[in-house]
């Protein structure tokens, strides 16, 4: 089965940003669909991803789907190259470099107008 | 199929499983450029403050609006597609009794057939109201 902790842990990470990013393709797939109402339907409800706390979870949503995919890439590459163990941990801990590297602007991004004040 | 001497232990089981497997690993690398490349447009090249119906209908509209609804298209199959699926194997391992267990995959079911109808309407049926 999977080896050491790390790895039981990007397992779990892995289930959870999954789960996650699946409930919010849903209400995602809803609220595009309100495009088919009319402008002030659609607009209504996509104007609500501005407020400062829906933000937060679109950065934690950022994450979720970064980190998933970039662990997803890693599960492909151990599948495709039988590694062994030690080189196991090694792509793990590259998994977490690159999700640091790109996660913090991204989640800047998202985040700056909470740091520059809500005008 | 038992598991390879080094590495992870592979698919095992049906022939559905085995494509189901085969599946999630082929989306799921596709769905990184997919699903990356639509948060960076979205995120970086738009940003939530701009996202209104104007913007998304000229978006959708021309020539380029085609090329966004394959786009798009292939995103909302693929990314549904792989959400349900793990959704399946979550409810499968967790999901106790064998009835519920065939409850939740129905349910599963459903719900990825009325959001790819969903999805799939506003791609093929969006005709934008220009102001």
């Amino acid at each position: 089965m999977i080896r050491g902790q790390h790895g039981r842990l990007a397992w779990a990470l892995h289930r959870i940003s999954g789960i996650g990013v699946a409930v919010f393709l849903l209400v995602h797939i809803a609220d595009t669909a309100l495009l088919l109402a009319g402008p002030a339907w659609y607009d209504r409800f996509v104007t609500f991803y501005r407020a400062p706390a829906i933000r937060v979870l679109e950065a934690l949503l950022a994450g979720a789907v970064l980190f998933h995919g970039l662990n997803g890439l890693r599960l492909v590459v151990m599948d495709l190259w039988p590694l062994q163990t030690r080189a196991h941990g090694r792509l793990l801990w590259v998994v977490a470099a690159l999700f640091v590297i790109v996660f913090a602007p991204a989640a800047f991004l998202i985040l700056r107008p909470l740091f520059q004040g809500e005008g | 199929m038992g598991t390879v001497a080094a590495g992870r232990p592979r698919a095992s089981g049906s022939r559905y499983e085995l494509w189901a497997w085969l599946f999630m690993r082929v989306s799921g690398v596709a769905l990184v450029l997919l699903a990356f490349g639509h948060l960076v447009l979205m995120h970086v090249v738009y940003g939530v403050e701009q996202i209104d119906y104007d913007l998304v209908a000229s978006r959708l509209t021309g020539p380029a609006g085609i090329a966004w609804r394959v786009y798009d298209l292939l995103l909302l199959l693929l990314a549904l597609l792989h959400a349900l699926n793990g959704l399946r194997v979550i409810l499968g391992e967790h999901v106790r009794s064998a009835r519920w267990r065939r409850v939740s995959l129905w349910l599963v079911v459903v719900a990825g057939a009325v959001f790819l109808a969903l999805g799939a309407a506003v791609l093929f049926a969006f005709t934008p109201t220009l102001s």
